[in-house]
């Protein structure tokens, strides 16, 4: 199976549909003549035209309103928003338009639409440029929420989100772009709605979705030397939250850690651990642990960034404090 | 000598292009002098100097880019000879994105504008430099195949951050907290528990601050079962080869698992809490008028039996005196919220305890027939583990086979126990008459470890209170 980057994987997967459905169409900032700030969209320009790849104005309100346009008159939009951060300006456009009008128009009309933005911190980027949103999506009924860890991943729910006929929020990580698996060839397609496991375990499970993945990962060959055995869970599918594979790994190991690169404080770990207390109370050995970024507007200064956001380490003492073992 | 490296201006930046070098080549340069304009991705942005000296070489030339870490000038220290510029920037990536015909162009000429009309040229440029940025990039070495950070990052520490400290206190604060109060049992432990059969007043908790968990009760279950295995069989071979009894002297009653759990556990009480006993005599007569009365009034089904009122009356006397509704636990007393009475049911072959739960909240209609079904299980075998499981105090009541009084060994968790013995009638003296009246001696045995004698007195004179004006039973 051929090695891809993310992005690379990402960029195949966005060539294939827009080959395969002539009403695919991507719109973003830079994302044609410069391809894209993080090249997701390199070449895209020039195989299917200025049409098809729309270089816009900085102004993702209109990014947003333009694409929802568009998907409700029978386009199948991907808007790309250079990072999540800058998203916050089309949040009325994402929440009360996106995510209602399905609803609103009695399923009258459909909203077939994908925004891609990668978020994530660890760049010296400051407190305004160093955000991960997705939970504020996830909180919103008629979204979408996706965010996958894998290149593979990366691909086949792409695919997915553009085929889907409701508004995607498909979240990926600048952390991550440069991150190599194996992708399957052609079509490709992951649900947006199943979790998965990506690393039997016996003693510990740990739950992460994104970049936190390849952490928890880390952290779990790190376990493996001292004896533990981690179950990785990877929460791709964040909206519909597929808590099966998380319910059912807690079943068996009766510990479980939530790893996020967002605040802990309403964040993703906080719902999981919810549907934990519920569905699988009577299974739990110790309180759900989670893992996310201090509560503090992210640290420009490096030393502080460093401990700010959850790394390999985070994962590996929090594992062994639950079990007891330090 | 100090190289000018391209730096980096912008995360997403990958390459720069050199706008207008500020210093001409052999100029002398100050520390912290603007130096170089650049183009990012983002913006233009002026370039200080980071070492004084001469500038020695101006490698990248004006209107051409170079990618992050690239030379893009030398500084000699002051009166230094100019090195050899190929030679310093022999180990870093030519800026591929560079025309070659550009190069060639003498330092300081005007700078060459893109053809920023023309997407095709655009494009290829923009190529270029991506070429440039990925072939850097596949030369990293990636760490455990995970982010790339510039300059190291979270992943890089192997000391817990701030990432993880709320959730480390929340785990390790059990640990600080020793209120005494409650047994900290995990939910999966104490199911387990329930399913086993598994007295959590024995087991010790090896989690954060003493709570039990899954593995402590796995560990008791084996435990428990080895010496039960063991307890019938074990002194049974050497009793038979010491002893050389013969053979019709005596009948070598092997026990049941059961059996044996009872002498162990029956054992284990009597010899490890300290026993004193407390006596006294209650007044029935209305009691048994009221019993009379409720059972006229309900059908047959719903009869109360005097040890229903009894269950009653201690129930509500316990809620009273939470020190007698209260453990032994390894050098500590724990007092139980919930009040859950065990009733010593006798049978031929065993002597089992059904309990109770939550006695003090129930009716007497509930209590009667809730009791009478427990018993009935019970005498039947068909009463689930958890039927024997989480009593707080017990009553043991041989009335019905005419004794006047006894006492009980406590069952294990309680600290007390309640014997119960006939309905006597006797001549008692009332207002200075000898009349006839209903008597029952009941007898409290008492883990003094736990509490005392006053505190016995005074729950048993609260329990005869309520016997004595039952009214306070059927409310």
């Amino acid at each position: 199976m051929p090695v891809l980057t993310m992005r690379d994987a990402l960029n195949q997967a966005l060539r294939e549909e827009m080959k395969r459905d002539e009403s695919v169409f991507l719109l973003g900032e830079d994302i044609g003549l410069y391809d894209g700030s993080f090249k997701v969209t390199r070449g895209l320009m020039k195989e299917f035209g200025e049409k098809r790849v729309l270089d816009t104005p900085i102004a993702e309100e209109i990014i947003v309103g333009a694409a929802i346009g568009a998907a409700m008159s029978g386009l199948r939009p991907v808007a790309e928003m250079m990072t999540v951060n800058f998203i916050m300006v089309a949040m009325d456009q994402v929440v009360n338009a996106a995510a209602h009008i399905r609803y609103m128009f009695g399923g009258g009309t459909k909203v077939p639409l994908v925004i891609r933005t990668p978020g994530g911190g660890g760049h010296q980027l400051g407190a305004q440029h160093s955000h991960s949103h997705e939970n504020w999506f996830a909180h919103v009924p008629g979204l979408k929420v996706v965010a996958p860890g894998t290149p593979a991943d990366a691909k086949g729910m792409l695919k997915s989100a553009i085929r889907d006929d409701n508004p995607v929020m498909f979240i990926e990580n600048e952390g991550t772009y440069a991150v190599k698996g194996e992708v399957p060839d052609g079509e490709h397609l992951v649900p947006l709605d199943k979790n998965d496991v990506k690393r039997q375990g016996d003693d510990i499970t740990i739950c992460a979705h994104s970049r936190m993945l390849i952490v928890a990962m880390d952290a779990a060959t790190e376990l493996e030397k001292e004896g533990i055995s981690a179950e990785v869970v990877d929460m791709r599918a964040l909206r519909p939250l597929d808590m099966m594979p998380v319910i059912e790994s807690v079943k068996k190991t009766s510990r479980l850690i939530t790893v996020e690169e967002g605040w802990r404080s309403y964040g993703v770990g906080a719902e999981i651990a919810s549907r934990v207390y519920e569905e699988a109370f009577d299974y739990l050995d110790a309180p759900v642990a989670r893992i996310g970024a201090a509560e503090v507007p992210a640290p420009y200064n490096k030393r502080l960034e460093k401990i700010a956001f959850p790394g390999k380490a985070d994962v590996v003492v929090t594992a062994k404090a639950l079990l007891g073992k330090n | 000598m100090a190289n000018v490296q391209m730096p980096r201006l912008s995360d997403s930046m990958e390459t720069g292009k050199i706008l207008r070098w500020l210093k001409k080549e052999g100029e002398e340069v100050k520390k912290g002098e603007p130096l170089v304009e650049i183009e990012s991705d983002k913006a233009n942005i002026e370039v200080e100097a980071y070492a004084s000296g001469k500038l020695s070489k101006i490698v990248v030339p004006e209107g051409e880019s170079a990618p992050i870490g690239a030379v893009i000038a030398e500084i000699g220290g002051a009166g230094e000879a100019a090195p050899k510029a190929e030679k310093a920037a022999a180990p870093q990536e030519q800026p591929e994105a560079a025309e070659p015909e550009q190069k060639a162009k003498p330092a300081g000429a005007a700078p060459t504008k893109p053809q920023a009309t023309n997407a095709q040229a655009h494009v290829e440029q923009a190529e270029k430099a991506m070429a440039t940025a990925a072939k850097k990039q596949d030369a990293a070495p990636e760490p455990g195949g995970g982010e790339q950070y510039p300059q190291g990052g979270p992943d890089d520490r192997t000391e817990v951050g701030a990432a993880a400290q709320a959730a480390l206190s929340a785990i390790r604060r059990p640990a600080e907290q020793q209120d005494g109060e409650r047994q900290r049992v995990s939910p999966v432990a104490r199911r387990l528990a329930e399913e086993q059969g598994v007295d959590l007043s024995r087991v010790t908790g090896s989690g954060p601050g003493g709570r039990i968990t899954k593995e402590d009760v796995e560990t008791a279950v084996q435990q428990g079962a080895q010496r039960s295995k063991a307890a019938p069989s074990a002194p049974a071979p050497a009793e038979r080869q010491t002893v050389a009894r013969p053979k019709d002297e005596v009948e070598v009653v092997e026990l049941s698992k059961m059996q044996a759990t009872i002498a162990m556990r029956l054992a284990q009480s009597m010899f490890s809490a300290p026993h004193f006993y407390v006596t006294s005599e209650i007044a029935m007569d209305d009691a048994v008028r009221l019993r009379q009365m409720f059972n006229e009034a309900v059908s047959k089904d719903e009869a109360i039996s005097i040890n229903d009122l009894v269950i009653k009356a201690v129930a509500l006397a316990l809620t009273k005196f939470p020190e007698v509704n209260a453990s032994w636990a390894d050098g500590r007393i724990e007092r139980k919220r919930d009040i859950n009475v065990g009733i010593a049911v006798g049978l031929p072959d065993r002597l089992i305890v059904p309990v109770l739960r939550n006695a003090d909240q129930k009716s007497l209609k509930d209590i009667a027939h809730e009791s009478r079904q427990l018993i009935e299980r019970s005498r039947t075998n068909r009463a689930a583990a958890q039927d024997y499981v989480g009593n707080t105090f017990s009553i043991s009541n041989l009335g019905m086979y005419d004794v006047d009084q006894f006492t009980a060994i406590i069952n294990p968790p309680d600290s007390g126990i309640l014997a119960v013995g006939s309905i006597e009638d006797k001549a008692v003296v009332k207002d200075g008459q000898v009349v006839p009246g209903k008597r029952m001696r009941v007898t409290l045995s008492v883990d003094h470890r736990v509490f005392y004698g006053v505190t016995a007195a005074q729950f048993l004179q609260e329990v005869k209170r309520l016997l004595q004006s039952p009214m306070a039973l059927v409310l």
